[in-house]
């Protein structure tokens, strides 16, 4: 990881953009391990964290970028995937959410967070939404699913 | 079909069946009626099987004879161990995620037994899953692209999922144990 850290993921007294400002093609970077991939290259559906899935929108970041995420390490990879992918039948939307973390401005930092039933992905969900019913745990698993089937590896992690 | 010093016709069947039904020998010949009364001496969930195959077999000599395929034994063992050894990674542990529980790891058992032993399949990966609870999967012999994803929860609550290379196809919620129409959609 190089030590300086990119002055493009500082916040430089921009603000929070609106979930409605998302573009369909843009992409969101997310950081992974081996451990998180499958013996055949593929992503690993059972890592999936959704929701509340960390990532980096690709406006304001690089894919490596995700390296000086908390934890992140020099050895890490990197997967995309789109907002249309992130919005697959409106189980969930990207919210943009910059953060700061151990000192650091993270401005391309996004959550993809869960919707409900009837919500439109133009809506923010909140942070820490889950429904634990079996109806929501089967609508998370597809989605889970399709978001591993429609990733592509950007950078291959080495540890 | 065999006649017997008896007379009683013997028919020969390749029935799987585990060795724990074959403990005062390797090879038992039962009547019929005889294997539905030794219901409480027997394994239930196989003697269920073997009950339901006899059902199905045509034109049956009197006694049926079971032959103890010792393969059976050897897979099942080793579906077992897959599904024991899940551990949480230790990354998780800390991240608050819950190790899957002794019975969300009994029932993916059963339920990885049952499509061992209706379907003749076999998961490709078994593990711990971020949901707190068990993933498996299965691939499509046929169409390698095709791939059936189950989840078990620690609740016990069951997922089932096909997918197509990118595309889902199909999603259930599993209820009363019932994995008919997952298959049949997997199958299809």
């Amino acid at each position: 990881m190089p030590e300086v850290y990119p002055e493009h993921l500082e916040f430089n007294g921009r603000r929070k953009i609106p979930t409605s400002e998302f573009k369909e093609e843009d992409r969101l970077f997310h950081g992974f391990t081996v451990n998180d991939m499958t013996d055949s290259g593929g992503i690993k559906t059972e890592n999936v964290r959704f929701p509340d899935f960390s990532c980096n929108w690709s406006r304001f970041s690089n894919p490596e970028d995700i390296r000086f995420r908390k934890n992140g390490l020099t050895t890490d990879g990197c997967y995309a995937f789109s907002v249309e992918t992130s919005r697959y039948n409106n189980i969930a939307t990207p919210v943009h959410d910059p953060m700061q973390e151990n000192g650091s401005e993270n401005y391309a930092h996004v959550e993809v967070r869960e919707l409900f039933e009837g919500e439109e992905v133009l809506f923010e969900p909140p942070k820490g939404r889950k429904k634990d019913n079996q109806k929501s745990k089967k609508r998370r698993f597809a989605y889970r699913i399709n978001l591993a089937n429609n990733s592509e590896i950007l950078i291959s992690p080495t540890a | 079909m065999v006649k017997t010093e008896n007379g009683f016709e013997i028919q020969t069947y390749d029935i799987e069946t585990p060795d724990a039904l074959f403990q005062r020998s390797t090879i038992m010949e039962y009547p019929k009626e005889d294997i539905e009364e030794s219901y409480d001496l027997l394994l239930a969930q196989h003697l269920r099987a073997v009950i339901t195959k006899i059902g199905t077999i045509q034109n049956a000599g009197s006694t049926l004879k079971l032959t103890y395929n010792p393969h059976y034994e050897i897979t099942r063992r080793h579906l077992e161990n897959l599904v024991s050894d899940v551990a949480l990674p230790k990354t998780w542990k800390t991240e608050g995620l819950a190790e899957p529980n002794q019975d969300c790891k009994q029932k993916s058992k059963e339920i990885i037994y049952k499509l061992f032993d209706e379907y003749r399949i076999l998961p490709l990966r078994v593990a711990a899953s971020v949901e707190n609870g068990i993933f498996f999967c299965y691939k499509d012999p046929v169409n390698s692209a095709r791939i059936l994803s189950i989840e078990v929860y620690n609740d016990l609550d069951v997922a089932a999922v096909i997918s197509e290379g990118k595309t889902i196809v199909a999603s259930f919620d599993i209820e009363n144990d019932d994995y008919t129409p997952v298959m049949h959609s997997f199958n299809a």
